[in-house]
Protein backbone atom coordinates (compact mmCIF):
# COMPACT_ATOMS: atom_id res chain seq x y z
CA UNK A 1 0.00 0.00 0.00
CA UNK A 2 1.38 3.39 -0.91
CA UNK A 3 1.90 6.18 1.59
CA UNK A 4 -0.54 8.27 -0.40
CA UNK A 5 -3.23 5.65 0.08
CA UNK A 6 -2.52 5.47 3.78
CA UNK A 7 -2.73 9.24 4.02
CA UNK A 8 -6.09 9.17 2.26
CA UNK A 9 -7.25 6.54 4.74
CA UNK A 10 -6.09 8.71 7.61
CA UNK A 11 -7.95 11.66 6.18
CA UNK A 12 -11.01 9.45 5.83
CA UNK A 13 -10.52 8.50 9.50
CA UNK A 14 -10.29 4.85 8.60
CA UNK A 15 -8.89 2.85 11.48
CA UNK A 16 -7.46 0.40 8.99
CA UNK A 17 -4.87 3.04 8.25
CA UNK A 18 -3.18 2.24 11.54
CA UNK A 19 -2.99 -1.44 10.64
CA UNK A 20 -1.57 -0.46 7.29
CA UNK A 21 1.03 1.76 8.92
CA UNK A 22 1.95 -0.98 11.35
CA UNK A 23 2.21 -3.46 8.53
CA UNK A 24 4.47 -1.18 6.58
CA UNK A 25 6.55 0.57 9.22
CA UNK A 26 5.93 -1.37 12.44
CA UNK A 27 9.10 -3.41 12.37
CA UNK A 28 11.37 -0.47 11.71
CA UNK A 29 9.56 1.60 14.35
CA UNK A 30 9.95 -1.09 17.00
CA UNK A 31 13.58 -1.52 16.12
CA UNK A 32 14.18 2.20 16.38
CA UNK A 33 12.32 2.58 19.68
CA UNK A 34 14.13 -0.44 21.05
CA UNK A 35 17.42 1.10 20.01
CA UNK A 36 16.64 4.15 22.11
CA UNK A 37 14.91 2.54 25.06
CA UNK A 38 16.52 -0.89 25.26
CA UNK A 39 13.26 -2.33 26.53
CA UNK A 40 10.73 -4.12 24.35
CA UNK A 41 7.71 -3.22 26.42
CA UNK A 42 8.58 0.46 26.48
CA UNK A 43 9.38 0.34 22.78
CA UNK A 44 6.00 -1.18 21.97
CA UNK A 45 4.29 1.45 24.10
CA UNK A 46 6.10 4.25 22.30
CA UNK A 47 5.27 2.81 18.90
CA UNK A 48 1.60 2.70 19.82
CA UNK A 49 1.81 6.26 21.13
CA UNK A 50 3.44 7.29 17.87
CA UNK A 51 0.58 5.76 15.90
CA UNK A 52 -1.85 7.65 18.10
CA UNK A 53 0.18 10.80 17.57
CA UNK A 54 0.01 10.25 13.84
CA UNK A 55 -3.73 9.63 14.01
CA UNK A 56 -4.25 12.87 15.90
CA UNK A 57 -1.92 14.91 13.72
CA UNK A 58 -3.23 13.75 10.33
CA UNK A 59 -5.41 15.53 9.41
CA UNK A 60 -4.85 18.46 9.36
CA UNK A 61 -1.16 17.69 8.74
CA UNK A 62 -0.27 16.18 5.39
CA UNK A 63 3.40 15.27 5.63
CA UNK A 64 5.40 14.98 2.45
CA UNK A 65 6.98 11.84 3.82
CA UNK A 66 4.79 9.67 5.99
CA UNK A 67 7.73 7.52 7.08
CA UNK A 68 9.94 10.40 8.11
CA UNK A 69 7.02 12.03 9.90
CA UNK A 70 6.22 8.84 11.77
CA UNK A 71 9.84 8.18 12.69
CA UNK A 72 10.15 11.79 13.84
CA UNK A 73 7.17 11.45 16.16
CA UNK A 74 8.43 8.12 17.41
CA UNK A 75 11.92 9.43 18.03
CA UNK A 76 10.65 12.31 20.14
CA UNK A 77 8.36 10.05 22.15
CA UNK A 78 11.10 7.51 22.67
CA UNK A 79 13.59 10.13 23.84
CA UNK A 80 10.99 11.49 26.20
CA UNK A 81 10.38 8.04 27.56
CA UNK A 82 14.09 7.44 27.82
CA UNK A 83 14.53 10.54 29.93
CA UNK A 84 11.66 9.50 32.16
CA UNK A 85 13.05 6.01 32.55
CA UNK A 86 16.69 6.68 33.10
CA UNK A 87 18.17 8.35 36.05
CA UNK A 88 21.77 7.45 35.71
CA UNK A 89 21.33 4.02 34.23
CA UNK A 90 22.10 3.55 30.59
CA UNK A 91 21.19 0.50 28.67
CA UNK A 92 20.53 1.07 24.99
CA UNK A 93 22.00 2.11 21.64
CA UNK A 94 20.87 5.61 22.52
CA UNK A 95 22.99 5.46 25.65
CA UNK A 96 25.94 4.41 23.53
CA UNK A 97 25.23 7.24 21.12
CA UNK A 98 25.16 9.69 24.00
CA UNK A 99 28.48 8.39 25.28
CA UNK A 100 30.06 8.75 21.88
CA UNK A 101 28.90 12.34 21.48
CA UNK A 102 29.91 13.21 25.00
CA UNK A 103 33.37 11.83 24.48
CA UNK A 104 33.81 14.27 21.61
CA UNK A 105 32.68 17.30 23.59
CA UNK A 106 34.42 18.08 26.83
CA UNK A 107 32.13 20.48 28.60
CA UNK A 108 28.43 20.05 28.92
CA UNK A 109 27.54 23.45 30.25
CA UNK A 110 29.23 25.39 27.48
CA UNK A 111 27.27 23.79 24.74
CA UNK A 112 24.04 24.13 26.60
CA UNK A 113 24.52 27.76 27.35
CA UNK A 114 25.85 28.76 23.96
CA UNK A 115 23.65 26.76 21.71
CA UNK A 116 20.23 26.53 23.13
CA UNK A 117 16.99 25.81 21.38
CA UNK A 118 16.66 27.01 17.85
CA UNK A 119 20.27 28.03 17.44
CA UNK A 120 21.46 24.52 18.08
CA UNK A 121 18.84 23.15 15.73
CA UNK A 122 19.97 25.54 13.01
CA UNK A 123 23.58 24.62 13.57
CA UNK A 124 22.81 20.92 13.27
CA UNK A 125 20.82 21.54 10.09
CA UNK A 126 23.77 23.40 8.62
CA UNK A 127 26.16 20.72 9.71
CA UNK A 128 24.15 17.98 8.05
CA UNK A 129 24.41 19.88 4.78
CA UNK A 130 28.19 19.86 4.98
CA UNK A 131 28.32 16.05 4.97
CA UNK A 132 28.43 14.04 1.83
CA UNK A 133 25.66 11.55 1.16
CA UNK A 134 27.52 8.55 2.52
CA UNK A 135 28.67 10.12 5.74
CA UNK A 136 25.27 11.69 6.24
CA UNK A 137 23.57 8.32 5.93
CA UNK A 138 25.98 6.74 8.40
CA UNK A 139 25.72 9.64 10.83
CA UNK A 140 21.93 9.78 10.76
CA UNK A 141 21.47 6.05 11.00
CA UNK A 142 23.66 6.12 14.10
CA UNK A 143 22.40 9.26 15.82
CA UNK A 144 18.92 9.69 14.40
CA UNK A 145 17.75 6.09 14.06
CA UNK A 146 20.07 4.88 16.85
CA UNK A 147 21.18 1.87 14.90
CA UNK A 148 24.28 0.02 16.00
CA UNK A 149 27.44 0.19 13.90
CA UNK A 150 26.96 -3.43 12.95
CA UNK A 151 23.42 -2.78 11.74
CA UNK A 152 24.55 0.24 9.76
CA UNK A 153 27.36 -1.70 8.15
CA UNK A 154 24.99 -4.48 7.16
CA UNK A 155 22.39 -2.04 5.88
CA UNK A 156 24.79 0.01 3.81
CA UNK A 157 26.84 -2.85 2.52
CA UNK A 158 30.11 -1.88 4.13
CA UNK A 159 32.28 -3.00 7.01
CA UNK A 160 31.72 -2.18 10.66
CA UNK A 161 35.20 -0.71 10.77
CA UNK A 162 34.36 1.61 7.92
CA UNK A 163 31.28 2.81 9.78
CA UNK A 164 33.21 3.38 13.00
CA UNK A 165 35.90 5.39 11.24
CA UNK A 166 33.33 7.49 9.39
CA UNK A 167 31.51 8.21 12.64
CA UNK A 168 34.66 9.22 14.46
CA UNK A 169 35.62 11.61 11.69
CA UNK A 170 32.13 13.03 11.47
CA UNK A 171 31.95 13.64 15.21
CA UNK A 172 35.30 15.40 15.04
CA UNK A 173 34.03 17.44 12.13
CA UNK A 174 30.95 18.35 14.17
CA UNK A 175 33.12 19.48 17.05
CA UNK A 176 35.15 21.73 14.75
CA UNK A 177 32.02 22.96 13.04
CA UNK A 178 30.53 24.09 16.33
CA UNK A 179 33.82 25.60 17.42
CA UNK A 180 33.97 27.66 14.24
CA UNK A 181 30.61 29.08 15.12
CA UNK A 182 32.00 30.43 18.31
CA UNK A 183 31.00 27.61 20.50
CA UNK A 184 33.55 26.78 23.08
CA UNK A 185 33.69 23.03 23.36
CA UNK B 1 23.39 17.39 29.08
CA UNK B 2 25.22 18.41 25.92
CA UNK B 3 24.99 15.12 24.10
CA UNK B 4 21.25 14.90 24.64
CA UNK B 5 20.80 18.45 23.43
CA UNK B 6 22.76 17.72 20.31
CA UNK B 7 20.90 14.50 19.58
CA UNK B 8 17.62 16.25 20.22
CA UNK B 9 18.56 19.06 17.86
CA UNK B 10 19.47 16.47 15.29
CA UNK B 11 15.88 15.31 15.47
CA UNK B 12 14.76 18.58 13.89
CA UNK B 13 16.60 18.22 10.60
CA UNK B 14 14.83 18.18 7.28
CA UNK B 15 12.76 15.06 6.60
CA UNK B 16 14.39 14.60 3.24
CA UNK B 17 17.65 13.67 4.94
CA UNK B 18 15.82 11.07 7.00
CA UNK B 19 14.43 9.52 3.85
CA UNK B 20 17.83 9.69 2.25
CA UNK B 21 19.46 7.93 5.18
CA UNK B 22 16.76 5.25 5.18
CA UNK B 23 17.22 4.48 1.53
CA UNK B 24 20.89 5.10 1.00
CA UNK B 25 22.98 2.20 -0.18
CA UNK B 26 26.72 2.41 -0.54
CA UNK B 27 26.75 -0.66 -2.66
CA UNK B 28 25.26 1.15 -5.61
CA UNK B 29 28.59 2.87 -6.04
CA UNK B 30 30.51 -0.32 -6.11
CA UNK B 31 32.07 -1.25 -9.40
CA UNK B 32 31.88 -4.99 -9.60
CA UNK B 33 34.47 -6.40 -11.86
CA UNK B 34 33.71 -9.33 -14.11
CA UNK B 35 36.16 -11.57 -12.32
CA UNK B 36 34.27 -11.11 -9.10
CA UNK B 37 31.05 -12.00 -10.84
CA UNK B 38 32.57 -15.16 -12.26
CA UNK B 39 33.99 -16.16 -8.90
CA UNK B 40 30.69 -15.46 -7.23
CA UNK B 41 28.82 -17.50 -9.80
CA UNK B 42 31.13 -20.38 -9.06
CA UNK B 43 30.53 -19.92 -5.36
CA UNK B 44 26.84 -19.80 -6.01
CA UNK B 45 27.00 -23.01 -7.96
CA UNK B 46 28.81 -24.69 -5.09
CA UNK B 47 26.35 -23.29 -2.61
CA UNK B 48 23.46 -24.57 -4.68
CA UNK B 49 24.58 -28.17 -4.38
CA UNK B 50 23.40 -28.73 -0.78
CA UNK B 51 20.22 -26.87 -1.61
CA UNK B 52 19.72 -29.06 -4.61
CA UNK B 53 20.30 -32.13 -2.50
CA UNK B 54 17.83 -30.85 0.02
CA UNK B 55 15.15 -30.50 -2.62
CA UNK B 56 16.03 -33.81 -4.14
CA UNK B 57 15.20 -35.40 -0.82
CA UNK B 58 12.12 -33.36 -0.09
CA UNK B 59 9.16 -33.04 -2.39
CA UNK B 60 7.63 -30.26 -0.40
CA UNK B 61 9.47 -27.05 0.13
CA UNK B 62 8.85 -24.87 3.14
CA UNK B 63 5.88 -22.67 2.53
CA UNK B 64 3.93 -25.28 0.70
CA UNK B 65 5.40 -24.77 -2.70
CA UNK B 66 5.56 -27.95 -4.63
CA UNK B 67 9.05 -28.70 -5.68
CA UNK B 68 9.62 -30.58 -8.84
CA UNK B 69 13.23 -31.41 -9.35
CA UNK B 70 16.64 -30.51 -8.23
CA UNK B 71 17.46 -26.91 -8.67
CA UNK B 72 19.72 -26.30 -11.60
CA UNK B 73 22.91 -24.40 -11.39
CA UNK B 74 24.20 -22.00 -13.97
CA UNK B 75 25.19 -23.94 -17.01
CA UNK B 76 22.63 -26.71 -16.60
CA UNK B 77 20.09 -27.46 -19.29
CA UNK B 78 16.64 -26.46 -18.13
CA UNK B 79 13.62 -28.51 -19.01
CA UNK B 80 10.72 -26.19 -19.66
CA UNK B 81 8.21 -28.71 -18.39
CA UNK B 82 9.79 -28.95 -15.00
CA UNK B 83 8.07 -27.37 -12.05
CA UNK B 84 10.01 -24.70 -10.27
CA UNK B 85 11.93 -25.17 -7.11
CA UNK B 86 11.72 -22.60 -4.42
CA UNK B 87 13.99 -21.84 -1.60
CA UNK B 88 13.18 -19.65 1.35
CA UNK B 89 15.38 -17.21 3.08
CA UNK B 90 14.78 -15.95 6.54
CA UNK B 91 13.39 -12.48 6.18
CA UNK B 92 11.13 -10.84 8.66
CA UNK B 93 7.92 -9.38 7.37
CA UNK B 94 8.77 -6.13 9.06
CA UNK B 95 11.79 -5.77 6.90
CA UNK B 96 9.59 -5.46 3.89
CA UNK B 97 8.02 -2.10 3.33
CA UNK B 98 4.93 -2.55 1.25
CA UNK B 99 5.84 -4.03 -2.06
CA UNK B 100 9.27 -2.57 -1.91
CA UNK B 101 12.03 -4.92 -1.06
CA UNK B 102 14.02 -2.45 0.87
CA UNK B 103 16.65 -4.76 2.10
CA UNK B 104 16.92 -8.44 2.49
CA UNK B 105 19.53 -9.70 4.82
CA UNK B 106 19.84 -13.10 3.36
CA UNK B 107 21.10 -15.95 5.41
CA UNK B 108 23.10 -18.88 4.12
CA UNK B 109 25.87 -16.54 3.01
CA UNK B 110 23.94 -15.61 -0.05
CA UNK B 111 24.90 -11.99 -0.07
CA UNK B 112 22.48 -9.17 0.07
CA UNK B 113 20.33 -7.23 -2.29
CA UNK B 114 18.90 -3.80 -2.07
CA UNK B 115 16.10 -2.90 -4.39
CA UNK B 116 13.92 0.14 -4.54
CA UNK B 117 11.30 1.68 -6.73
CA UNK B 118 9.17 -1.20 -7.84
CA UNK B 119 7.91 0.51 -10.96
CA UNK B 120 11.32 0.94 -12.42
CA UNK B 121 11.55 -1.69 -15.07
CA UNK B 122 15.23 -2.29 -14.92
CA UNK B 123 17.37 -2.44 -11.87
CA UNK B 124 20.84 -3.53 -11.19
CA UNK B 125 20.84 -6.05 -8.43
CA UNK B 126 23.77 -7.64 -6.75
CA UNK B 127 23.29 -11.15 -5.59
CA UNK B 128 26.17 -13.04 -4.19
CA UNK B 129 28.50 -10.87 -6.17
CA UNK B 130 26.70 -11.45 -9.43
CA UNK B 131 25.31 -8.47 -11.22
CA UNK B 132 21.78 -8.96 -12.39
CA UNK B 133 19.57 -7.00 -14.60
CA UNK B 134 16.40 -7.31 -12.63
CA UNK B 135 12.86 -6.40 -13.46
CA UNK B 136 10.12 -5.96 -10.94
CA UNK B 137 7.28 -8.36 -11.43
CA UNK B 138 4.15 -9.07 -9.59
CA UNK B 139 3.35 -12.69 -9.92
CA UNK B 140 0.63 -15.02 -9.00
CA UNK B 141 1.11 -18.69 -8.47
CA UNK B 142 -2.00 -20.73 -8.93
CA UNK B 143 -0.57 -24.00 -7.73
CA UNK B 144 0.25 -22.31 -4.50
CA UNK B 145 -3.11 -20.71 -4.16
CA UNK B 146 -3.31 -17.03 -3.66
CA UNK B 147 0.20 -16.49 -2.59
CA UNK B 148 1.12 -13.27 -4.18
CA UNK B 149 4.76 -12.85 -4.61
CA UNK B 150 6.21 -9.51 -5.42
CA UNK B 151 9.33 -10.61 -6.98
CA UNK B 152 12.22 -9.63 -9.08
CA UNK B 153 13.32 -11.69 -11.99
CA UNK B 154 16.78 -11.35 -13.26
CA UNK B 155 19.08 -12.82 -15.77
CA UNK B 156 22.42 -14.09 -14.70
CA UNK B 157 24.67 -15.92 -17.08
CA UNK B 158 21.76 -16.17 -19.46
CA UNK B 159 19.61 -17.95 -16.94
CA UNK B 160 16.33 -16.67 -15.61
CA UNK B 161 16.23 -16.49 -11.87
CA UNK B 162 13.94 -14.76 -9.51
CA UNK B 163 13.43 -13.96 -5.90
CA UNK B 164 10.86 -12.06 -4.00
CA UNK B 165 8.66 -11.65 -1.03
CA UNK B 166 5.70 -13.81 -0.31
CA UNK B 167 3.27 -11.22 0.90
CA UNK B 168 1.31 -13.71 2.93
CA UNK B 169 4.15 -15.20 4.88
CA UNK B 170 6.36 -12.17 4.69
CA UNK B 171 9.24 -14.40 3.81
CA UNK B 172 11.53 -14.03 0.90
CA UNK B 173 11.27 -16.81 -1.57
CA UNK B 174 13.97 -17.50 -4.02
CA UNK B 175 13.08 -19.23 -7.19
CA UNK B 176 16.05 -21.04 -8.54
CA UNK B 177 14.73 -20.74 -12.03
CA UNK B 178 11.64 -19.83 -13.89
CA UNK B 179 9.88 -22.47 -15.88
CA UNK B 180 6.61 -23.05 -17.57
CA UNK B 181 3.54 -23.77 -15.55
CA UNK B 182 1.67 -21.56 -13.22
CA UNK B 183 4.56 -19.37 -12.43
CA UNK B 184 4.31 -18.28 -16.03
CA UNK B 185 1.28 -16.31 -14.96
CA UNK B 186 3.81 -13.72 -14.01
CA UNK B 187 3.17 -10.36 -15.54
CA UNK B 188 5.78 -10.21 -18.19
CA UNK B 189 5.18 -6.80 -19.62
CA UNK B 190 7.33 -3.87 -18.80
CA UNK B 191 5.70 -0.67 -17.82
CA UNK B 192 6.28 0.84 -21.26
CA UNK B 193 4.83 -2.19 -22.99
CA UNK B 194 1.78 -2.06 -20.80
CA UNK B 195 1.43 1.64 -21.49
CA UNK B 196 1.43 0.99 -25.20
CA UNK B 197 -1.09 -1.83 -24.96
CA UNK B 198 -3.33 0.22 -22.72
CA UNK B 199 -3.28 3.09 -25.16
CA UNK B 200 -3.93 0.93 -28.22
CA UNK B 201 -6.72 -0.87 -26.44
CA UNK B 202 -8.31 2.33 -25.40
CA UNK B 203 -8.33 3.76 -28.90
CA UNK B 204 -9.75 0.64 -30.47
CA UNK B 205 -11.78 -0.70 -27.60
CA UNK B 206 -14.94 1.31 -27.96
CA UNK B 207 -14.95 2.17 -24.32
CA UNK B 208 -16.23 5.59 -25.08
CA UNK B 209 -17.65 7.54 -27.99
CA UNK B 210 -15.13 10.32 -27.77
CA UNK B 211 -11.69 8.82 -27.12
CA UNK B 212 -10.10 11.97 -28.51
CA UNK B 213 -11.22 13.79 -25.39
CA UNK B 214 -9.39 11.41 -23.12
CA UNK B 215 -5.87 11.80 -21.91
CA UNK B 216 -3.74 8.95 -20.77
CA UNK B 217 -2.10 9.55 -17.46
CA UNK B 218 1.58 8.88 -17.41
CA UNK B 219 1.21 7.34 -14.01
CA UNK B 220 1.07 3.59 -13.80
CA UNK B 221 -0.70 2.46 -10.68
CA UNK B 222 -0.40 -0.82 -8.93
CA UNK B 223 -3.43 -1.92 -7.00
CA UNK B 224 -4.75 -5.19 -5.76
CA UNK B 225 -6.14 -5.83 -9.22
CA UNK B 226 -2.78 -5.37 -10.85
CA UNK B 227 -1.19 -2.62 -12.85
CA UNK B 228 -3.33 -0.15 -14.67
CA UNK B 229 -3.28 3.10 -16.56
CA UNK B 230 -5.98 5.67 -16.34
CA UNK B 231 -7.59 7.60 -19.18
CA UNK B 232 -9.35 10.69 -17.96
CA UNK B 233 -11.95 12.62 -19.91
CA UNK B 234 -11.50 16.32 -20.51
CA UNK B 235 -14.33 18.58 -21.63
CA UNK B 236 -13.26 21.96 -22.97
CA UNK B 237 -9.91 21.44 -21.31
CA UNK B 238 -11.45 20.72 -17.94
CA UNK B 239 -10.81 17.38 -16.31
CA UNK B 240 -13.90 15.41 -15.46
CA UNK B 241 -14.29 12.50 -13.13
CA UNK B 242 -15.00 10.15 -16.00
CA UNK B 243 -12.27 7.73 -16.71
CA UNK B 244 -11.32 4.37 -18.11
CA UNK B 245 -8.69 2.20 -16.60
CA UNK B 246 -6.86 -0.46 -18.50
CA UNK B 247 -4.32 -2.76 -17.03
CA UNK B 248 -3.12 -6.15 -16.11
CA UNK B 249 -4.49 -8.27 -13.38
CA UNK B 250 -2.07 -9.99 -11.09
CA UNK B 251 -2.64 -13.19 -13.01
CA UNK B 252 -1.42 -11.52 -16.17
CA UNK B 253 -4.80 -11.04 -17.88
CA UNK B 254 -5.49 -7.76 -19.59
CA UNK B 255 -8.56 -6.08 -18.22
CA UNK B 256 -10.34 -2.79 -18.39
CA UNK B 257 -12.44 -1.04 -15.89
CA UNK B 258 -14.92 1.69 -16.55
CA UNK B 259 -15.40 4.32 -13.94
CA UNK B 260 -18.02 6.94 -13.39
CA UNK B 261 -20.51 6.08 -16.07
CA UNK B 262 -18.51 6.65 -19.19
CA UNK B 263 -20.42 8.17 -22.06
CA UNK B 264 -24.00 7.10 -22.15
CA UNK B 265 -23.51 4.37 -19.60
CA UNK B 266 -26.22 4.59 -17.02
CA UNK B 267 -27.33 2.63 -14.04
CA UNK B 268 -30.09 0.27 -14.95
CA UNK B 269 -33.29 -0.47 -13.15
CA UNK B 270 -32.63 -4.04 -12.08
CA UNK B 271 -36.26 -4.91 -11.47
CA UNK B 272 -36.46 -6.46 -14.93
CA UNK B 273 -33.49 -8.74 -14.38
CA UNK B 274 -33.15 -11.98 -12.57
CA UNK B 275 -30.34 -10.81 -10.35
CA UNK B 276 -29.91 -14.22 -8.74
CA UNK B 277 -29.02 -15.68 -12.11
CA UNK B 278 -26.56 -12.89 -12.69
CA UNK B 279 -24.99 -13.45 -9.31
CA UNK B 280 -24.82 -17.18 -10.00
CA UNK B 281 -23.12 -16.56 -13.32
CA UNK B 282 -20.61 -14.35 -11.63
CA UNK B 283 -19.98 -16.86 -8.89
CA UNK B 284 -19.23 -19.48 -11.50
CA UNK B 285 -16.72 -17.11 -13.02
CA UNK B 286 -15.26 -16.38 -9.64
CA UNK B 287 -14.90 -20.07 -8.91
CA UNK B 288 -13.20 -20.53 -12.21
CA UNK B 289 -10.68 -17.91 -11.30
CA UNK B 290 -10.19 -18.82 -7.69
CA UNK B 291 -10.85 -22.54 -7.80
CA UNK B 292 -11.11 -24.38 -4.52
CA UNK B 293 -9.70 -21.43 -2.71
CA UNK B 294 -13.01 -19.68 -3.20
CA UNK B 295 -14.79 -19.25 0.08
CA UNK B 296 -17.33 -16.53 -0.07
CA UNK B 297 -18.59 -13.92 -2.43
CA UNK B 298 -20.45 -10.86 -1.25
CA UNK B 299 -23.47 -9.93 -3.29
CA UNK B 300 -23.30 -6.33 -2.44
CA UNK B 301 -21.95 -3.25 -4.04
CA UNK B 302 -22.62 -4.35 -7.58
CA UNK B 303 -24.08 -2.01 -10.15
CA UNK B 304 -25.74 -2.93 -13.41
CA UNK B 305 -25.12 -0.48 -16.20
CA UNK B 306 -25.95 -0.13 -19.83
CA UNK B 307 -23.25 0.65 -22.31
CA UNK B 308 -23.51 2.74 -25.42
CA UNK B 309 -23.46 -0.38 -27.60
CA UNK B 310 -26.58 -1.69 -25.88
CA UNK B 311 -24.87 -4.36 -23.81
CA UNK B 312 -25.04 -4.46 -20.04
CA UNK B 313 -22.16 -4.32 -17.67
CA UNK B 314 -22.25 -5.77 -14.23
CA UNK B 315 -19.71 -3.70 -12.48
CA UNK B 316 -18.73 -5.39 -9.28
CA UNK B 317 -16.21 -4.10 -6.86
CA UNK B 318 -15.86 -6.12 -3.74
CA UNK B 319 -13.98 -8.66 -1.80
CA UNK B 320 -13.71 -12.36 -2.18
CA UNK B 321 -12.43 -14.48 0.64
CA UNK B 322 -9.91 -17.01 -0.43
CA UNK B 323 -7.64 -19.34 1.43
CA UNK B 324 -3.98 -19.37 0.72
CA UNK B 325 -1.89 -22.49 0.84
CA UNK B 326 -1.08 -21.81 4.45
CA UNK B 327 -4.73 -22.11 5.37
CA UNK B 328 -5.14 -18.43 6.08
CA UNK B 329 -8.21 -16.70 4.73
CA UNK B 330 -7.20 -13.60 2.88
CA UNK B 331 -9.41 -11.13 1.14
CA UNK B 332 -8.79 -10.35 -2.46
CA UNK B 333 -10.38 -7.29 -3.90
CA UNK B 334 -11.60 -7.76 -7.40
CA UNK B 335 -13.39 -6.00 -10.18
CA UNK B 336 -15.64 -8.12 -12.28
CA UNK B 337 -17.30 -6.93 -15.41
CA UNK B 338 -19.81 -9.14 -17.11
CA UNK B 339 -21.04 -8.19 -20.52
CA UNK B 340 -24.49 -9.59 -21.14
CA UNK B 341 -26.21 -10.04 -24.46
Amino acid sequence: MTDETILEMLFARSEESISAIDEKYGHKCRKMALGILGNEQDAEECVNDAYLGLWNAIPPERPSSLAAFLYGVLRKLSLKKYRANTAGKRCSYYSDALDEIESTFASAETVESALEGKYLVEAMREFILTLNEENRAVFLRRYWFMESCREIAAALGTSEKNVTVRLTRTREKLRKFLEERGVEI
Amino acid sequence: MKAEKILEALGEIDEKFIEEAMNYNMKKKFNWKPIIAVAACAAFALAAIPVANHFANNDMVDGGTTAGTVAPVPGDEVDDDVDYVAYEYSVNKGEIIGNHVVELKVSKSRGRYVIKDKLDTQKTVYLNGMEWTAKYENSWSETDYKVIVDRYTGVCNGRNMSFGVNSITGKCEFFMFKTTGDIDKTVKLTRDELYEIAYDNFLSGGYTEDPENYQLSDECSNGSAGYWFKFTRFVDGIETSEHVRIGLRNNGDLYWFVGNRIGEMKDVDVSGFDMDKIYDAIEIKVKKIYGDAYVDFEREGAVLRKRTDGSYVFDYSGHIDVKNSYGKVVQERCFLIVIMD
